[in-house]
């Protein structure tokens, strides 16, 4: 009977282990798929933005006049002429006045097939505006046989390497927007949970009334106010700021909430009897315990900066050229005329649509990982 | 006699993200017609598992019925579809449930009477009317004076004590045969507690009820249950009777319970178990009360199987095997 | 006063949520408690829920104001009335008042270490250097009886009788003089009550500690306590010695909780005597005695003026709220006394 002691039953697979928090947030994250390819895809967007410079084949003013709204150009790998290849190759596009509607048509040049070559020097450009560098992800080697994903717009440039440009002001525009929305909404929601009293009906009360305007006028009417004479990225710095002010009084309301349930807990109490500080209660105590929340709101608030800062720049109150963004180049398609005859002028909408629904799912699945043990 | 619930083996697994939780191992007892089980344990041990296997409430896709069967009456309940005709029939109908905080368990947006009333139909096919002249019947046997006008209220004008009659009403209202009680006083009041124990004793009196009382606490079962099972880490450790279990609890994990419960007049030095019950992840292979008890040997270290000590007690202890019992 | 008096409790009054100038507004749920504490003793705070037990221990805290009375604390350099003591001073007293809270899973902050957790209060106060802070957490984790390697570990991967004792190490931090302890053991394993028990008495004798010791459960009471006081809707029912309390109970509502008690006599569970009725709400405004709607042996009197605590005629020790305490004869708390019959 003493060897039972010393071969005990092994532990059965799969049995029960403890898991760190942090595994078991992870886990949980990565159990939505959703969440997890909405990450990648936005990881995939901010890179190409803001190494547009490599990612875009042509700079962003780099326009050819005699291909002004030229459609996508057909990217092939098999064709009769050239034969099949397993690198892609694309035609010259040449323009055509049509002998019965006199308008351009274009067609492709079959004689000759040009090869689209990867890590290719081309157009110089400077990384992060800092390091020059000419190097570019994918082109072909004849200028004028360009290769263009998403077709050109009305001076000929190619509408690809601009969403691209364009993405540097509308991705980040949504980050600083939030940062600064996410210091004022959780200072001033803290600080009107815990005080309470006059500070925060003062502060509710003002809330109350920046929630009452409907949201666009208030956005084009604060835009308004930025002077015209501004060098553009004041006018960008200026958006972000009216972005943020707008939209901290969400956030301050959830972490007002928060707060008046957190400073009744028996580990604040027992801070506050041991004499704690208000800062750092506030500091060790409330902030830590709100964090998960307060990211999850603000990924949450990105989507809706980007969207608030195209609405602005469709209008024509946002970023102003030459600076882009996906708000400003879809006021290329302001026309009905645009959208009917050159329908790839909406690709910019494609990616404001993109970028707003894999934020929102990113925010579900954050939201399902903070809380790990329900 | 055929025992109205009999549990034969049941394993229920938990399939969580952190891995297998054996939350209830190969657990056996029975109840008989009019007779109230008590089922002790701490946390953890399993106690309330078993009576959400019993109802088929285990939250669904997490918890599973391993292995065993659950006889009810004859029909084995483990078998059944949880949403089935025959599963909701039992459940709320022949099986009744009240709940450890009666807040959660009723419904703040609809009067108490109401929700008798839905509970009275789901099970019989009585008009609104007669449903409702029988809830507040059962409300006036459940001890809440003005039972008409306290039909009308919601759950929050009820004070604690009087929320867990409410339930009480409730589940009595399909006439069930099995009440099943998980920790119906933990919430309430000393004061209180002994008013809902004399409560349910009456009743299951009235009735020829059979009562399975959930409880942490020895002492309440030790006034209201006939026969008890301890369990510890999702196992039955001991079966034995009220009666006895005071004077000569046959397990250590029992023995060890009842030494560190401080009682009036009790002045001596508390004895508590050494240890903490441990948690999921550190389950000890073999007995799982060995690592904490004095009384370990080195076969406590592989599962002991129940030993009969007499007619109306067992035990799951090495101490009672007849081999061990003579080497030491 | 006595020398050895360290806190003297007079007239301490608290309303939750009164209008300043509506009289009587709000929720009274203190009301007019006085009481002394002897340096090294344990008192206990005994009551059902809602009788402000918990509400009087985090007076003393400081964690609520008072609305009314004095609590004279006899700290190292004079004695100071807490009631009144201004923002420095709390600050200054905090180091000798502590507190143990309930629910060790709510007490705890999940973001933060044990480590941090325990070395928390001396940070606050500015004590020791870096090192000495860590030598001071580790020695106190080893004297409640966890391993020092805690310090890095998280509360939820401790079970919660370790957590508790993480509540006690942080507690005595800052060597206070005072603790409070608000249901330190009720949401603990029975298993792991005794342990907890066990070692807040063991603590006491070593470090000459004084405890307010808030409680529900009897048992637990009889167990640690020197005095005990016994609450109903905010006032004093009964102030007694331990030994007296149970032996010649003076309160009918102290009998009434002594018969509510599970206990087993004689080999047997006694049948639990039933008190009818449920504690009501507190109200503000209210006339005599606060237990009158459910004490057996009520009288108009009783219905009319509410009964000031003195000393019992039967043992001078004991002080009791009752009009008829000195012509009830309530037995002890084995021997319940003959059937209740109306007062002559």
């Amino acid at each position: 009977m003493a060897d039972a002691a010393t071969n005990p039953a092994p532990a059965a697979k799969g049995d029960y282990r403890l898991l760190s928090v942090r595994q078991l947030m992870w886990r949980k994250f990565l159990n939505n798929r959703l969440a997890v390819i909405s990450a990648l895809v936005l990881i995939v967007l901010y890179l190409a933005t803001i190494f547009a410079g490599f990612t875009a084949p042509y700079g962003p003013q780099d326009g050819v006049s005699r291909l002004s709204f030229a459609p996508p150009t057909r990217v092939r790998f098999c064709d009769e002429n050239a034969g099949c290849s397993l690198r892609p190759f694309v035609y010259a596009t040449t323009a055509e006045r049509s002998k019965k509607t006199f308008l351009l048509e274009f067609v492709e040049d079959r004689s000759e097939p040009h090869y689209i070559y990867f890590f290719e020097r081309g157009a110089p450009y400077k990384i992060v505006g800092l390091i020059p560098w000419d190097m570019h992800l994918f082109k072909t080697r004849n200028d004028d046989a360009r290769v263009s994903l998403l077709g050109h717009d009305q001076r000929g440039r190619d509408l690809f390497s601009r969403i691209l440009y364009g993405g540097q002001v509308s991705l980040s525009v949504g980050l600083m927007g939030v940062l600064i929305l996410v210091i004022l909404g959780s200072v001033i929601g803290t600080l009107s949970g815990y005080y309470g009293g006059w500070f925060d009906a003062v502060t509710q009360r003002f809330i109350e009334t920046l929630r009452v305007f409907p949201e666009i006028p208030l956005w084009m009417a604060l835009s308004a106010a930025i002077p015209p004479l501004w060098p553009p990225e004041w006018v960008y710095a200026g958006i972000v700021v009216v972005l943020a002010f707008l939209g901290w009084t969400g956030l301050a309301r959830e972490v007002r909430g928060l707060t008046l349930s957190l400073k009744k807990r028996d580990f604040v109490l027992a801070a506050q009897a041991s004499g704690a500080s208000t800062g750092r209660i506030v500091r060790k105590h409330l902030i830590p315990n709100m964090m998960s929340h307060i990211i999850v709101t603000a990924t949450l608030a990105i989507p809706v900066t980007i969207l608030g800062e195209s609405a602005l720049s469709f209008l024509g109150i946002g970023v102003r050229p030459p600076m882009m963004s996906w708000g400003l180049l879809l006021s290329d398609a302001f026309k009905v005329q645009v959208i009917a005859l050159y329908p790839w002028m909406l690709a910019p909408a494609g990616f404001i649509l993109i970028t707003v629904l894999a934020f929102n799912f990113l925010g579900d699945g954050l939201r399902d990982m903070v809380d790990p043990f329900s | 006699m055929k025992p109205l619930l009999e549990i034969n083996n049941l394993s229920t697994h938990y399939h969580l993200e952190q891995g297998l939780l054996r939350a209830v191992e190969n657990v056996s007892f029975q109840i008989a017609k009019g007779e109230t089980l008590g089922v002790v344990g701490e946390s953890g041990c399993g106690k309330s598992v078993t009576a959400r296997s019993i109802m088929r409430l285990l939250p669904p896709r997490i918890g599973r019925i391993a292995e065993g069967e659950i006889l009810f009456n004859g029909v084995d309940v483990a078998r059944l579809d949880p949403r089935g005709t025959e599963m909701r029939d039992i459940r709320g109908g022949q099986i009744g449930m009240i709940f450890q905080e009666p807040m959660t368990s009723l419904n703040p947006v609809h009067t108490i009477g109401a929700q008798i009333v839905e509970a009275i139909r789901t099970h019989s096919d009585l008009s609104k009317a007669e449903a409702m002249e029988k809830a507040v019947m059962l409300l006036d046997r459940v001890g809440i004076n003005q039972p008409e006008q306290r039909a009308r209220q919601y759950p929050h004008a009820f004070s604690g004590g009087m929320r867990q009659r409410a339930m009480i009403a409730m589940a009595l209202s399909s006439d069930p045969a099995l009440l099943i009680a998980d920790e119906p006083t933990t919430a309430v009041d000393v004061t209180v507690e002994a008013q809902i124990l004399d409560l349910i004793a009456e009743l299951k009196a009235e009735r020829d009820m059979s009562v399975m009382l959930i409880t942490h606490d020895l002492n309440v079962v030790g006034e209201v249950a006939d026969r008890l099972i301890v369990m510890y880490l999702g196992r039955v450790m001991e079966t034995t009777t009220a009666a006895k279990v005071f004077d000569a609890p046959a397990h250590p994990y029992t023995k060890g319970l009842l030494e560190s419960l401080p009682a009036i007049g009790r002045r001596s030095r508390l004895k508590p178990i050494k240890g903490s019950v441990p948690g999921p992840h550190e389950r000890p292979p073999g007995c799982p009360f060995a690592p904490r008890c004095d009384k370990a040997m080195a076969i406590c270290q592989t599962q002991p199987p129940t030993f009969r000590i007499d007619d109306d007690t067992s035990a799951a202890c090495w101490l009672y095997d007849d081999e061990v019992r003579h080497d030491g | 006063m006595t020398d050895d008096t360290i806190l003297s409790v007079a007239d301490l009054s608290l309303r939750f949520g009164a209008k300043p100038k509506v009289k009587g507004s709000g929720l009274l749920a203190v009301n007019k408690v006085s009481f002394d504490l002897k340096q090294g003793e344990t008192l206990s705070i005994v009551g059902e829920s809602g009788s402000g037990k918990t509400t009087i221990g985090r007076c003393i805290a400081r964690l609520y104001a008072p609305s009314q009375g004095s609590m004279v604390f006899q700290a190292k350099d004079g004695p100071v009335d807490l009631a009144t003591l201004d923002k420095a001073g709390l600050r200054k007293v905090r180091r000798e008042i502590q507190m143990l809270f309930q629910d060790p899973n709510a007490s705890l902050n999940s973001r933060m270490r044990i480590g941090e957790i325990v070395a928390e209060p001396l940070e606050i106060h500015g004590i020791g250097t870096k090192a000495e802070r860590i030598e001071r957490v580790r020695s106190l984790l080893e004297r409640v009886g966890l391993s020092a390697d805690a310090v890095n570990r998280y509360p939820h991967q401790l079970s919660g009788g370790q957590r508790q004792r993480v509540g006690i190490a942080r507690a005595l931090t800052i060597s206070p003089r005072l603790l409070i302890c608000d249901e330190p053991v009720s949401a603990l394993d029975v298993s792991v009550q005794a342990q907890v028990l066990n070692l807040l008495g063991d603590l006491q004798k070593e470090m000459g500690l004084t405890y307010i010791f808030v409680s529900h459960d009897l048992g637990v009471v009889d167990y640690i306590s020197d005095r005990i006081m016994v609450l109903y809707l905010g006032t004093v029912m009964e102030l007694a010695t331990r030994d007296d309390l149970f032996a010649a109970p003076a309160h009918p509502y102290t009998r009434a909780l002594l018969d509510a008690m599970p206990a087993r006599v004689g080999g047997k569970h006694r049948k639990r005597k039933v008190l009818s009725g449920e504690i009501g709400g507190p109200s503000g405004l209210r006339k005599g005695c606060v237990f009158a709607g459910r004490c057996p042996f009520a009288t108009d009197i009783c219905r009319t003026h509410e009964p000031e605590l003195r000393p019992w005629r039967r043992r001078p020790e004991t002080r009791v709220a009752c009009h008829h305490a000195d012509d009830l004869d309530l037995g002890s708390y084995d021997q319940p006394p003959p059937e209740p019959e109306s007062l002559p």
